[in-house]
């Protein structure tokens, strides 16, 4: 069985470099009809709606909805959560159905589904032969949230598990060390779990509340941000109110560096980077800062209510889910004028961009 | 006093054949017989659809299964025994009233009756009233109200029926009703169980209904005692014990399991005191509903939200009649009601005070017409004036027609007002949404036929609707206006002869349901619904046929997406073994979906496959 693994692993680690060196000589091809382009994942509906995954092609020539249908015949249910990207893979998580799909990310050719070992999965993240899958495990308890294994030499969930607190969400890896946000789930949490992968410890950096997106920045240090959390009484009055934050995390130390914190209400989501730059969503406004700053910009750089956002190449690209039961719609805007140049319609309830 | 026995049966068979009977001098008779005198009375100028007993008897128990197949109102099931809600002439669940005894029973937490919590034997009479009903019938009465009797008979009798049935999927039902009368009392004991695994297989797929179990109890009794020839008491209690495990749904190429728990009780008493006099009647009733849910996300688990109410309604109604041509009813309604829940913080009181004016008039045998007013007057919103309108002319034995129009309303639940928890929050300062509408309806009847052409109009605005306030909390708000219109068809088709008999029931419905704003079709309301049952009787042996569709629902708002329509056969085999007038033996099979149809009727759930059922009935 080792030998099996071992075996398989080596002939995996074989495709990979295979697969740089021949990227090495000239113009990449295609490799397929999703080369090129961005993936935008959507969630779907409880009305009956499944997830979905939409093409648009780099030059936004049309778009193409539910690819993953179109190729394999079947659907992907709900609510899918993310995309985790591993070589020619892509690995689809769907929260509801306790599933991640894996798909060839250029053809969206299904290789398999592994639907045992995982409870309301949230996001992956990668680390030599294996992923790492966060999970809420039951939404009702606080006590049985874990991050799965994954072997992906043979796409099998480990029996062990690493137990983490309330709402693991975004996970990260780098240097073998893995770091994952804690939104809460349904309840409520504040901290970044780290854990090594070597022996699997676990240790917490308290954040602010509700901790979800997580980037790298220029010299790898990871910015977490943290929603903040509201709570009201019976008589609708807020009884706790605590404003989101910025937090830098230094992956060396492993120790919180800089803590930025919103004021009075703001409870800011949607973070996302690109070469020095933070954005995030507050208030139906889109800010903008760069990462050595120690201050919150005062001033937006786009008006927009938004349920995804991602930026590249000076580009901004934001979805906006709508009333959450119809064709949502993808936007871009140019950073240099931050003026929107262009508009499509995708699917049903768009949440997360990828660039493929 | 004459209560002659004879004599009301035969007013009550008139009166379902509907309006024949202008027989305002026989009140009383006619009162013996059903409780819930005001639906025909003062709703001449509406359709009114009863579903008489060997209709009730030959279709499953669940009100659900009854009207889905009888009527031409569209279910939102999830699943066989989960939660099932109503959607009458393409209003939301909530717009449509359940009236049990004349009281409007649904929930105070969500606006809705849940159709598979209503158990058909406890009833002697179901009757479905299509259009505005709020005045009479207050919150909910939009699309329309249904309408669960329990009759009364003052004669010397008594008797026992006990049912018992097996089928597919592990289900057992079984149903025990004891009556005893006489000319001053009359009683009544109904106890109604069943019991599914409900583990059908999802065709195509190598799943079965996971978590689908269930197992509900009905307990039912009444009690009528004429104190004097004046004075009529009446008590009528109900209690619903269900523990239903939630499905799973299929998701995609895998099952999002599912290990929900929802144990719900809805019990619902009432006492009226009625006092006949030559030309007024005087009727205070108490009532008393109870509603309360546990949902265990975890069954395993003994943790669990709840929502709870208490409703306390206090009626009293005073019937005037100024002559054999007009009557006027004044009715004055107080509810008190308390509900809390995990999601509500703590416990909240509503009072809701109303007072209503009901007034008719008959010009002649031919021509009536009745006009009503309702005020409502209540601590947490303004309510609006509500009236209704009808007018009913029948020219010959052959025709009829019937006009009405109203302004009707739905107030908002508790789950609108108060909800506070994760991803939503109540507002406190919605107003109820108020709907103008309008109906013309022609009954034609020949001699073994009659046909029924109804079409109607409802503009709905101030619809309240949750919307996303910010990226992750939902708030309902009074948003949407609704334009519904559509048309009804009914054709009947009756024949006996000889020891043989033939029915033919059928019912079509047209319904446009847009949002004023997309100008799009709602999401799961049909274009086109068809009921379609036959049944045939040859001596003791009878077989009936029965055939739903159900047309395509899109289920995203902008109509880019739908679920396909379906249709859905079943078939039945009954040998009634018939000893006495009062001893009866027989003998029930059905089965249901015999075409195998793989369809679902809410996304990602699908219903069962082809099943059996075998039905014992004792009478004795």
């Amino acid at each position: 069985m080792k030998l099996r693994s071992l075996f398989l692993s080596a002939l995996t680690v074989g495709l990979l470099l295979v697969g740089c060196s021949s990227d090495d000589d000239g113009m990449p091809l295609p490799q397929g009809d999703f080369d090129n382009g961005i993936l935008i994942s959507h969630e779907g509906t409880f009305g009956g709606v499944t997830g979905t995954v939409s093409f648009v092609p780099e030059d936004l020539s049309a778009v193409q909805n539910d690819i993953y249908n179109a190729t394999n015949g079947e659907d992907l249910g709900v609510f899918q959560q993310s995309i985790g990207f591993n070589g020619d893979l892509a690995f689809i998580v769907v929260d509801n159905a306790n599933s991640i799909t894996v798909v060839n990310r250029y053809t969206f050719e299904k290789v398999t589904t592994i639907s045992t070992g995982l409870s309301t999965p949230r996001y992956i993240t990668f680390l030599n032969d294996k992923g790492y899958v966060t999970n809420w495990g039951d939404t009702a308890s606080s006590t049985d949230d874990f991050i799965a294994i994954i072997d992906l030499t043979d796409y099998t969930v480990d029996s062990t598990t690493i137990p983490v607190s309330e709402g693991p969400e975004r996970i990260l890896e780098r240097n073998g060390t893995l770091y994952v946000s804690h939104k809460g789930g349904f309840g409520r949490n504040n901290v970044v779990t780290v854990i090594n992968s070597a022996d699997n410890q676990t240790q917490e950096i308290e954040v602010g509340d509700k901790a979800d997106e997580l980037v790298f920045d220029t010299v790898g240090n990871i910015w977490v941000l943290s929603e903040g959390h509201t709570e009201y009484d019976a008589d609708f009055n807020i009884v706790d109110q605590t404003p989101g934050a910025l937090v830098k995390i230094n992956t060396t130390s492993n120790m919180k560096e800089t803590t930025i914190n919103f004021t009075g209400t703001d409870q800011p989501n949607l973070m996302t980077y690109n070469s020095g730059t933070i954005y995030y969503a507050l208030n139906s406004e889109i800010y903008s800062m760069s990462e050595t700053s120690t201050t919150l910009p005062t001033e937006s750089i786009i008006t927009g209510s938004f349920y995804g956002m991602e930026v590249n190449d000076n580009k901004l690209y934001a979805v906006d889910a709508g009333d959450f039961a119809s064709s949502g719609t993808l936007k871009i805007f140019d950073l240099s004028t931050n003026e929107e140049t262009n508009s499509m319609t995708v699917g049903i309830v768009p949440a997360k961009i990828y660039f493929n | 006093m004459k209560r002659k026995v004879d004599y009301i049966f035969f007013i009550t068979v008139l009166t379902l054949l509907q309006g024949f009977s202008q027989n305002d001098s026989i009140t009383r008779l006619d009162e013996v017989i059903i409780s819930d005198i005001k639906i025909k009375k003062f709703s001449e100028g509406y359709k009114v659809q009863n579903l008489s007993d060997s209709v009730i008897k030959r279709n499953d128990i669940s009100l659900t299964s009854l009207l889905r197949y009888n009527s031409t109102i569209y279910f939102r099931e999830n699943g066989i025994g989960g939660i099932s809600s109503a959607s009458f002439r393409g209003t939301s669940a909530s717009q449509t009233a359940v009236i049990w005894n004349g009281i409007n029973i649904n929930s105070q937490l969500n606006g809705q009756t849940d159709f598979n919590t209503v158990s058909t034997n406890n009833y002697d009479d179901i009757a479905i009233r299509s259009g505005g009903g709020s005045v009479q019938y207050g919150s909910g009465a939009i699309g329309g109200s249904v309408h669960l009797n329990n009759e009364f008979k003052f004669s010397n009798h008594f008797s026992n029926n006990f049912r018992i049935s097996y089928g597919s999927f592990n289900t057992s039902k079984a149903n025990y009703k004891v009556r005893y009368g006489n000319k001053k009392i009359y009683t009544d004991v109904g106890v109604d169980y069943i019991n599914s695994d409900n583990d059908f297989k999802y065709l195509g797929t190598e799943f079965r209904n996971q978590n689908g179990a269930f197992q509900n109890i009905n307990l039912n009794g009444s009690l009528g005692v004429f104190l004097s020839d004046k004075n009529l008491i009446k008590i009528y209690h109900n209690t619903f014990l269900g523990k239903r495990n939630f499905s799973g749904i299929l998701s995609g190429t895998s099952i999002s399991p599912s290990n929900d728990s929802y144990r719900d009780i809805n019990s619902r008493s009432l006492i009226t005191w009625k006092y006949f006099d030559k030309s007024y009647t005087s009727k205070l009733s108490i009532a008393h509903l109870h509603e309360m849910y546990r949902f265990f996300d975890n069954k395993d688990s003994d943790e669990y939200d709840f929502g709870k109410s208490n409703n306390l309604i206090t009626k009293y109604e005073f019937l005037y009649r100024l002559n054999r041509d007009i009557q006027l009813n004044a009715i004055a309604d107080y509810s008190f009601i308390q509900g809390e829940g995990t999601n509500f913080g703590g416990s909240q009181d509503r009072n809701i005070f109303s007072g209503v004016l009901l007034y008719k008039h008959s010009l002649g045998k031919k021509f009536n017409y009745g006009a009503s007013l309702r005020q409502e007057i209540t601590n947490n919103y303004d309510s609006p004036l509500l009236f209704a309108l009808d007018a009913k002319f029948t020219p010959s034995k052959y025709y009829t027609v019937k006009i009405n129009g109203s302004r009707n309303y739905r107030i908002p639940t508790y789950n609108d007002l108060y909800w506070v928890g994760p991803g939503g929050l109540g507002n406190p300062d919605l107003i109820p949404e108020t709907s103008l509408q309008g109906e013309l309806g022609q009954e034609i009847r020949f001699k073994n036929a009659s046909l029924s052409l109804t079409a109607y109009y409802i503009n709905s605005k101030d619809l309240i609707k949750w919307i996303p306030v910010s990226g992750t909390v939902w708030s309902p708000v009074n948003i949407d206006e609704v334009e519904s219109y559509g048309v009804e068809i009914g054709l009947d088709y009756e024949k006996e002869w000889k020891n043989q008999a033939i029915t033919w029931n059928n019912n079509y419905a047209y319904t446009i349901s847009e949002d004023k704003e997309r100008n799009k079709q709602l999401i799961y309301v049909p274009f086109h619904k068809v009921t379609s049952s036959m049944s045939y009787r040859y001596g003791c042996l009878s077989a009936f046929y029965q055939l739903l569709y159900n047309g395509p629902v899109f289920i995203t708002t902008d109509n880019t997406r739908e679920i396909d329509g379906y249709d859905v056969s079943n078939v039945g085999l009954v040998y009634t073994y018939l000893k006495t007038d009062t001893q009866e033996f027989a003998v029930n099979f059905r089965a249901n979906n015999i075409y195998n149809r793989n369809y679902q009727n809410v996304g990602f759930r699908p219903m069962p496959n082809r099943n059996y059922q075998i039905q014992l009935t004792f009478k004795f």
